[in-house]
C-alpha cells in the first residue's frame, strides 16, 4: 500500500505529506477512516530508502518491514494480536491496548482494554535512543484515549519535547477523552468521515464484496465499518424497523407496537441490551432519513434502496411527530445504556410520540 | 547454506551472543540469531536493538547463505552435543537441518528479511587499551541510575582525549569520575559519547583477559567497539549529560584520611541500625577521630569510633551509608581521602595512592 492509494481526506493527506511532521501529533477522527494506517504510512515514507521521501516505495528493506505493521493487528498471529507493542521495523513502533509480553501473560488474564504505564514507560525509554537503521523513529499510539491516567501522565514529558529524531503520533477516535495536558502538547489533525462514493469505490477496487454501494451507505463514512458490516443482519433489522414504522404511521396505537414486539425476532432480541441497541440504531437512521426527505435533502438518505417506502412514511408523519420520535429513540438509547429494561424502553418511546 | 563447524568454536561464540539476545517478545525476530556466511567463516549476529553483537568463527563452507535461528534453542542444542563437527544445511523455507554425529535436528527459523539491518560501521577508529577500560567500567558502573525515566543518566559518559580516557557515571545523588592517562593513537580533539549501561556490561565481558586493545569509533547513531574478531555496536543515548565538572567540589579544604577496610567495616555495622529507607549515618569528626552513628526510631542506635587523620576543626555531616560502601568496595587502596567543607556541601572521596587512575567520587550529604 502507498500513500497515493490512501482513500479520502485528500486535503489532509496533502497537508501532512507536504513537509515534515511536527514532533508530537494527534490524529483525531471517527473509527475506520485510516488514521492509524496513514500514521504508519507516513512513518514508512520518512524511513524509505528509495523514494527520497515522496511516497513509500514498498520494495526496499525498510518499507517491507514497515508495511507489515500496517496490516490490521487482529489478523496477525496470536502473540502479535495480543501484544501492546508491535515493532516489525526497528524504528517504527505501534503501541496499542494489549499485553506487554503476551507469550507469558496470556494464560493468566484477559488482555487489558487499556494502555498501561509499563508500555508507555517502555516507549518513553525507547524514544530517547537514536534511530537504529533509519533516519527517524516513530511511535504511533493507537486508541490513545485508552491510556490510563498514570500512563498518559508519564508520557507528558516526552510528548512535550521529543528528541529531534523521534516523532510521536497519537491516534484516537475520542480526542475529548484524552487528558487536556496531552491534547495541548500535540498538533491536532482532524480526519473527516469518507463520502459514500469514496467508500464504494474503495470497496469495489480492493475487495470482492457484493453490494458495495449499500455497504457504503450504512458505513457512516468509515471504511472499517463498511468492511466489517454484516449486511444481512443490518438489512434484516432495518426491514423489521421499517415495517414497524409503516404500521405505526397507518395505525399509531400502542397495540401495533405491542403486537410486533410479541413476535419473533423482536421478542427475543429485545431482551438483550446489545440487540435492542442495534434495533434502535436502525430506527434512528430511518427516522433521520424520513427527516431528510421532509426537508428536501434526499441525497443524505442512508437507506437509498427503500426510498419509496420512506417517502410514504414521510407523507404520513408531521415534522413534530418525527421530532418526538427521534428524541424518544435517543432517550431510549440512553436509558438502555443505564440498564433500564430494554423492552420497556423500546415500547414506551412510541407512547411519547402519539 | 551448507557448512560444517566445530562444536567448541560455535559454543564459545554462542555464549557471547546469548547475553545480547532480547528476552522480551515484543519483536519476535530479536530472539533469533542471524547466521551469514562470509569467506570461510560463519558470522553470527544478535541484537536487542540497544546492543548488537557480531561474532565470527571459522567454518568449512560448502554453500553460502543466511538464516535466522532461535538463540535459546540453538544454545541448548549445541551445549549438549558431543565434541565434534556440526553440520548445518538449509532445508526448504527457513528450516535448518542440524547434524552432529548421530544427532539430527530440524530447527525452524524466521525469515531473515525481517532481521534488523546491522548498522554499518565506517569511519575512523581509535585504539583503546582493553585492560584499563575494563577496570574503569567495573569501578564506575554501580553509580549508574536505576531509574529508567532518567534517560541521560542511564549510561556512562565516555570522554576520549589524545592523552586520557575518562568515564563519568551518576545517578543524581553521587557521581564517579575515573580517568586514566595513556597515549591514544588516531584521535584529534575530544570525543564525548553516552554509552548505555548494557553496552558497558557487554563490553567488559568481551574485554576479557587475553584482549589487549579495543577499536572504538562512532557514527551519527551508533557507537562501535571492535574487540578482536567481535564487533559490538550500540545505540547512542540522546540528551545532555549533566555538567559534571560543576559538581566536583574545588574548595573542600578539610581533609580526612582513613583506612578503607576500617571505615568500611564500621559503616556496615552502623548501617544495621540506620533507617531502612534513607540509610542515613552521621559522621562526627573530631581531631584524629571519627564517630559514626546511626539511629532508627523503631530499632535503636549504633555508634562506631575509629581513628583517622584529621586536623581541622570538628564537624558533623550525614551520608547515605550505602553510597559510601559502594565506593569503598571499589576503592582498591588501603586508605581513602574525604575532602569536606561543611555539612551542606557535597563530599569528595578519593582512594589514596592509586597510581594509574584518577578516581573522584562525589556524594551528596544528608540532613540529619
Amino acid at each position: 500500500m502507498k500513500i497515493a492509494d490512501f482513500i479520502g481526506n485528500t486535503r489532509l493527506v496533502h497537508l501532512l505529506t507536504r513537509g515534515k511532521l511536527p514532533p508530537s501529533t494527534l490524529f483525531a477522527g471517527p473509527d475506520g477512516v485510516g488514521k492509524r494506517t496513514l500514521a504508519l504510512l507516513l512513518a514508512a515514507r520518512a524511513d524509505c530508502r528509495e523514494s527520497g521521501g515522496s511516497d513509500v516505495c514498498g520494495t526496499c528493506r525498510s518499507c517491507q518491514k514497515a508495511l507489515q505493521t500496517v496490516v490490521a493487528p487482529a489478523s496477525r498471529d496470536e502473540n502479535v494480536a495480543l501484544s501492546s507493542i508491535i515493532q516489525d521495523h526497528p524504528d517504527i513502533v505501534l503501541v496499542r491496548p494489549g499485553l506487554l509480553d503476551p507469550a507469558k501473560e496470556k494464560r493468566r488474564r484477559k488482555p487489558p482494554f487499556s494502555i498501561g504505564i509499563d508500555t508507555i514507560r517502555l516507549l518513553d525509554t525507547e524514544a530517547h535512543y537514536r534511530p537504529f537503521e533509519s533516519r527517524h523513529r516513530f511511535f504511533v499510539v493507537d486508541e490513545a484515549e485508552k491510556m490510563t491516567t498514570e500512563a498518559a501522565n508519564s508520557l507528558l514529558k516526552t510528548l512535550e519535547e521529543p528528541p529531534s529524531t523521534t516523532s510521536i503520533i497519537l491516534v484516537t477516535a475520542f480526542p475529548q477523552q484524552l487528558l487536556p495536558t496531552i491534547r495541548s502538547r500535540c498538533q491536532k489533525f482532524v480526519f473527516l468521515p469518507l463520502s459514500r462514493a469514496e467508500i464504494a469505490q474503495h470497496l469495489t477496487n480492493t475487495t470482492s464484496l457484493e453490494n458495495c454501494q449499500l455497504r457504503a451507505c450504512f458505513s457512516n463514512g468509515s471504511v472499517g465499518k463498511a468492511l466489517e458490516l454484516d449486511l444481512e443482519t443490518v438489512l434484516g433489522e432495518r426491514d423489521e424497523m421499517l415495517t414497524l414504522l409503516e404500521a405505526w404511521v397507518t395505525r399509531p396505537r400502542f397495540q401495533t407496537i405491542f403486537e410486533r414486539c410479541e413476535k419473533e425476532p423482536l421478542r427475543t432480541k429485545l431482551r438483550k441490551k446489545i440487540g435492542s441497541m442495534s434495533f434502535l440504531d436502525s430506527l434512528l437512521t430511518l427516522c433521520h432519513d424520513v427527516y431528510y426527505l421532509q426537508v428536501d435533502t434526499s441525497k443524505r438518505v442512508v437507506n437509498e434502496d427503500q426510498i419509496d417506502r420512506l417517502r410514504r412514511i414521510s407523507d404520513g408523519l408531521t415534522l413534530e411527530a418525527l421530532r418526538d420520535l427521534i428524541s424518544g429513540v435517543v432517550e431510549a438509547q440512553q436509558d438502555i445504556k443505564r440498564n433500564v429494561n430494554p423492552r420497556m424502553c423500546f415500547e414506551t418511546l412510541w407512547l411519547k410520540t402519539s | 547454506m551448507d557448512l560444517t563447524i566445530r562444536k567448541e568454536d560455535l559454543l564459545r561464540e554462542l555464549q557471547y551472543v546469548q547475553g545480547v539476545v532480547e528476552r522480551k517478545t515484543t519483536v519476535p525476530i530479536l530472539s533469533n540469531l542471524l547466521f551469514e556466511t562470509a569467506g570461510n567463516s560463519l558470522v553470527i549476529t544478535a541484537t536487542d536493538l540497544d546492543v548488537t553483537l557480531r561474532c565470527g568463527c571459522r567454518a568449512n563452507i560448502k554453500v553460502s547463505g543466511a538464516a535466522t535461528l532461535s538463540a535459546r534453542k540453538l544454545f541448548d542444542i549445541v551445549r549438549l552435543l558431543p565434541d565434534s563437527e556440526i553440520h548445518f544445511k538449509a532445508a526448504t523455507s527457513d528450516w535448518i537441518n542440524l547434524t552432529c554425529e548421530r544427532s539430527r535436528f530440524k530447527v525452524a527459523g524466521l525469515s531473515k528479511e525481517n532481521f534488523p539491518d546491522v548498522p554499518s560501521v565506517e569511519g575512523k577508529t581509535v585504539t583503546l587499551p582493553a585492560g584499563p577500560l575494563r577496570y574503569m567500567i567495573t569501578r564506575s558502573i554501580y553509580a549508574i541510575t536505576q531509574e529508567e525515566s532518567r534517560y541521560t543518566l542511564n549510561g556512562a559518559l565516555l570522554i576520549v582525549n589524545p592523552g586520557t580516557i575518562t568515564l563519568v557515571t551518576t545517578d543524581g545523588h553521587r557521581l564517579v569520575l575515573i580517568s586514566h592517562n595513556c597515549e591514544i593513537s588516531g584521535i584529534e580533539g575530544e570525543t564525548r559519547v553516552l554509552v548505555p549501561k548494557k553496552t558497558l556490561v557487554e563490553l567488559s565481558k568481551l574485554a576479557a583477559d587475553d584482549v589487549l586493545t579495543i577499536e572504538f569509533g562512532n557514527t551519527e547513531n551508533h557507537l562501535f567497539f571492535k574487540v578482536g574478531e567481535r564487533l559490538l555496536v550500540s545505540r547512542i543515548l540522546t540528551g545532555q549529560f549533566p555538567n559534571y565538572e560543576l559538581v566536583i567540589p574545588r574548595e573542600n579544604h578539610r581533609e580526612l584520611v582513613v583506612g578503607t577496610l576500617q571505615i568500611g567495616d564500621a559503616l556496615k555495622r552502623a548501617a544495621v541500625m540506620a533507617d531502612e529507607q534513607s540509610r542515613a549515618v552521621r559522621f562526627n569528626i573530631t581531631e584524629n577521630q571519627i564517630e559514626i552513628s546511626a539511629a532508627s526510631s523503631d530499632f535503636g542506635e549504633a555508634k562506631e569510633t575509629l581513628a583517622a587523620k584529621y586536623s581541622s576543626e570538628p564537624m558533623d555531616i550525614g551520608f547515605n551509608a550505602q553510597y559510601l560502601l559502594d565506593f569503598l568496595q571499589h576503592a582498591d587502596s588501603e586508605e581513602v581521602v574525604f575532602s569536606l567543607r561543611d555539612k551542606e556541601t557535597q563530599g569528595l572521596l578519593k582512594p589514596k595512592g592509586l597510581e594509574d587512575y584518577d578516581v573522584y567520587y562525589v556524594v551528596m550529604p544528608m540532613k540529619i
